[in-house]
């Protein structure tokens, strides 16, 4: 029995070793978002001198240029997106990043599916890439336990995370100026047609994560606080993508009410009676604008943000 | 609690821990409060119906305990025989049968409809009402004595590890294990820890990566058409083994860890030379449960040819309507009826064919031909198995073959394969995993693969299991575990 128990133990601390060591490698080697690694380190430096901050996914990190805002504003400009970010992490990164920095104003881009998820294992590996050790334990907390057991042995899923990283390999996205990350790639209107991901799409508001929005609320609070204005934004989708969405008039109504309550200013591109025009051909994908529909939304943005002098 | 989430490996540590430190004595309390713990984590309201069943039957085994004649003892077999096949009819065939009488009455021009009743399918009802039927009928046949211990029976009833999908124990073989004394023992422990690993392979990788493909298709089936409706059959094929096989894996396993023996499910089933080694393979303990309490009760092979070609129809169509309260279901019962009337009807002249034809002295090439007809066969009656209405699968096989350029050239091919959109590693990773699962197959057709690593040195033991649990770790579906096929049962 008692070399039995010794058998046991070192059969178990065996195979935990080898977990972790693939895990570790795998982190560093073969992570999905390779292209989102290049940037944390420079969004670490950068966000020190940064007057306007941008929060939010993916459609943030590819949907708004700081070159452009540093241009039309003379300010220092630095988006921070990370892959598939809800507000729940929103919040502690622009809470670490105001550690560091103090900017006027923080564009929160508000993706209306991400209101719909909770913190999602998968992508902790790449946020708290981006944060102190401090924030970490924070944005750890907010997971399940067996979630958090995930991200320490992360080797679930590898063939998603091969399919990725050769995909990003293969696409050779730009690894992003002050945080930047696009594409020039041109969608096609048979492409968005075709591999629409809002096909057969419902959206039942009142599936909201109610904890996102309560985090919302937490970002809006926190820059009142600190004299901070802040911007919430929804940017375009492709036409053929907002169609499929039937109810996507409701969606918008309960965003907008939401933080016109809170006094805050929303602009939804989706929505706004053409304030710029974008193309099939300014998108990347079903649901990300690509370097050139990023140009046009930035310097709509930036012109906004001149007219109401929020740098006054 | 589903066998493929931390739930139930947090809950199997405890429940196993506390078994071994208890007395004797005290143990079934264990099992049985348990069970109705993991039974009840799925709805509370279940056990309800599990517990009047439990009390039917053990009312039913003492009173026929207490009768000599068979004769009298035959009420309380109505008794349970009523109980148990009321409570599934009225759960998972009252609806099916008032769809039915409502198209009746549409089609006979009859301006009324029936109303259906608003009853969620309690999980596994159909194998724990099956269980608790063999012991009735053993008690009254006189095989076994009633069990006097309420506490022990309805543990037998509700015993966790094979209480919703099976293997569906006999009384005889189960139920005299609950008063076994069983010692920790390191080797059985662990032979049933491996157990459970290989049955959690088939499943969260095999059975779950391929459903991502055959969901895919057989949801949306009007949208493709040739190789790709193919890839999604085959497929299905092998998801339904390694999702019910992995599920009994778990099952024996993790009875074997606590000192029980369950009876071996499934022998490789689609390596099967004729549709009759099939069903001696696959779902042995539903098989026999039909030839024990069904097939023997109505004469069994003891009976004129065309008796015994209609007790074979009987059985299997109502295997097929045991499996689901549907016609595709009983289409697929029927298929495997035909197949095996076919089967026993022209054995002796195909035996004649093959001799004219001199296969015979071929016998790997004839065994191949035969494990290929067998399976193709089998793959055939699954389409009714798993498309969702009898239309979707009629459409699946009218366009399996209508386009037979996705099978002959390059570029259809290629396209079969682009819509199964399953991305290449992922397919990559499914095929490779089949292909680890058939290397074990084959390795353990004559000898159980444990018995075979047991004789290999301790670092190439060890390597086949660290290899096998990383790959279910790396390429394994844990998001949002999905269900066994057979729950719905």
């Amino acid at each position: 029995m008692k070399i039995n128990v010794k058998e046991s133990i070192i059969f178990t601390g065996i195979f935990i070793f080898i977990i972790y060591s693939i895990s570790m490698f795998m982190n560093s080697k073969i992570s999905p978002f390779g292209y989102n690694e290049k940037r944390y380190p420079k969004i670490q430096e950068a966000t020190k001198q940064s007057d306007l901050l941008i929060l939010g996914s993916s459609q943030a990190y590819s949907g708004f240029n700081p070159r452009i805002f540093d241009t039309n504003l003379g300010i220092h400009t630095y988006n921070l997106g990370t892959p598939a970010e809800v507000p729940v992490i929103t919040y502690y990164r622009f809470e670490e990043a105001m550690k560091k920095s103090n900017p006027k104003v923080v564009i929160v881009d508000i993706y209306f599916r991400i209101l719909r998820y909770d913190v999602n294992f998968q992508y902790i590996p790449q946020w708290i890439k981006s944060v102190s050790k401090e924030t970490k334990e924070k944005m750890l907390k907010e997971l399940p336990l067996k979630d958090r057991l995930k991200v320490i042995f992360n080797i679930t899923g590898m063939d998603k995370n091969l399919s990725e990283y050769i995909r990003n390999f293969a696409k050779e996205r730009a690894a992003g100026h002050k945080g930047f990350v696009s594409v020039k790639t041109k969608a096609s209107l048979e492409s968005l047609e075709e591999e629409n991901r809002f096909a057969n799409y419902t959206f039942e508001t009142n599936h909201y994560v109610m904890k996102n929005i309560e985090y919302l609320d937490k970002i809006i609070d926190s820059s009142k606080k600190k004299g901070i204005k802040v911007i919430f934004v929804t940017t375009p989708l492709p036409k053929s993508s907002v169609e499929k969405i039937e109810n996507y008039i409701e969606i918008h109504n309960f965003i907008e009410d939401h933080l016109r309550k809170k006094g805050v200013d929303y602009y939804d591109f989706n929505v706004l009676k053409n304030p710029v025009f974008v193309d099939t051909e300014d998108f990347e994908d079903g649901n990300h604008l690509n370097y050139y529909g990023a140009a046009k939304i930035s310097e709509y943005m930036s012109k906004e943000i001149l007219k109401k002098e929020m740098f006054e | 609690m589903l066998f493929n989430s931390l739930e139930f490996m947090m809950f199997f540590i405890l429940v196993v821990t506390g078994y071994f430190l208890l007395p004797y004595r005290f143990r079934w309390g264990l099992l049985l409060a348990s069970s109705y713990y993991f039974y009840g984590s799925w709805n509370s309201k279940y056990l309800i119906l599990i517990i009047i069943s439990t009390l039917i039957d053990y009312f039913a085994g003492i009173m026929m305990g207490n009768e000599e004649k068979k004769e009298k003892r035959k009420k309380y077999l109505y008794l349970s025989l009523a109980s148990n096949l009321g409570m599934l009819f009225v759960f998972k065939y009252f609806n099916f049968f008032i769809g039915n009488v409502n198209s009746i009455f549409n089609y006979i021009k009859l301006d009324f409809t029936a109303p259906g009743l608003r009853l969620l399918l309690p999980v596994g009802i159909s194998f724990y009402t099956f269980q608790t039927l063999s012991y009735t009928f053993d008690v009254y046949r006189g095989t076994r004595e009633a069990e006097k211990h309420l506490g022990i029976f309805a543990t037998y009833v509700a015993f966790f590890p094979q209480l919703v999908a099976g293997p569906i124990e006999s009384s005889t073989n189960l139920l005299p294990q609950f008063r076994k004394k069983t010692d920790f023992d390191y080797i059985r422990m662990t032979e049933g820890l491996k157990l459970m690993v290989w049955g959690l392979f088939k499943k969260v990788v095999v059975a779950d990566r391929t459903a991502l493909i055959v969901d895919r298709i057989y949801n949306d089936v009007n949208s493709f058409e040739g190789l790709t409706l193919l890839i999604a059959s085959v497929f299905f094929g092998f998801q339904i083994y390694c999702d019910f096989s992995g599920y009994s894996d778990i099952a024996i396993g993790s009875a074997k860890v606590m000192g029980f023996d369950l009876i071996e499910n499934f022998k490789t089933p689609y390596y099967s030379k004729s549709i009759s080694e099939f069903w001696r393979r696959w779902h042995i303990s539903l098989g026999k449960w039909f030839k024990d309490y069904l097939y023997i009760s109505l004469g069994g092979n003891r009976v004129s040819k065309v008796k015994f070609y209609r007790n074979l129809m009987i059985v299997f169509l109502v295997s097929g309507l045991w499996h689901g309260a549907s016609w595709n279901f009983v289409i697929w019962g029927a298929l495997h009826g035909i197949y095996i009337v076919v089967d026993i009807y022209t054995k002796a002249n195909r035996k004649q064919f093959y001799e004219k034809i001199k296969l015979t002295k071929f016998p790997t090439l004839m065994k191949f031909i035969h494990v290929g007809c067998t399976f193709s066969l089998v793959t055939f009656s699954w389409i009714f198995f798993r498309a969702n209405t009898l239309k979707d699968a009629l459409y699946v096989i009218t366009h399996t073959f209508s386009s037979m350029e996705s099978y002959t050239t390059f570029n259809g091919i290629y396209q079969a394969l682009d819509a199964l959109n399953a991305g290449k590693i992922g397919f990559i990773i499914t095929l490779l995993s089949i292909g680890i699962m058939e290397i074990f197959h084959l390795r353990s057709r004559s000898k159980k693969i444990s018995d075979v690593l047991k004789k290999r040195p301790l670092y190439l033991r060890w390597g086949v299991y660290y290899s096998l649990m990383l790959w279910i770790i790396m390429f394994g579906v844990f998001e949002g575990a999905s269900e066994f096929i057979y729950f719905q049962f």
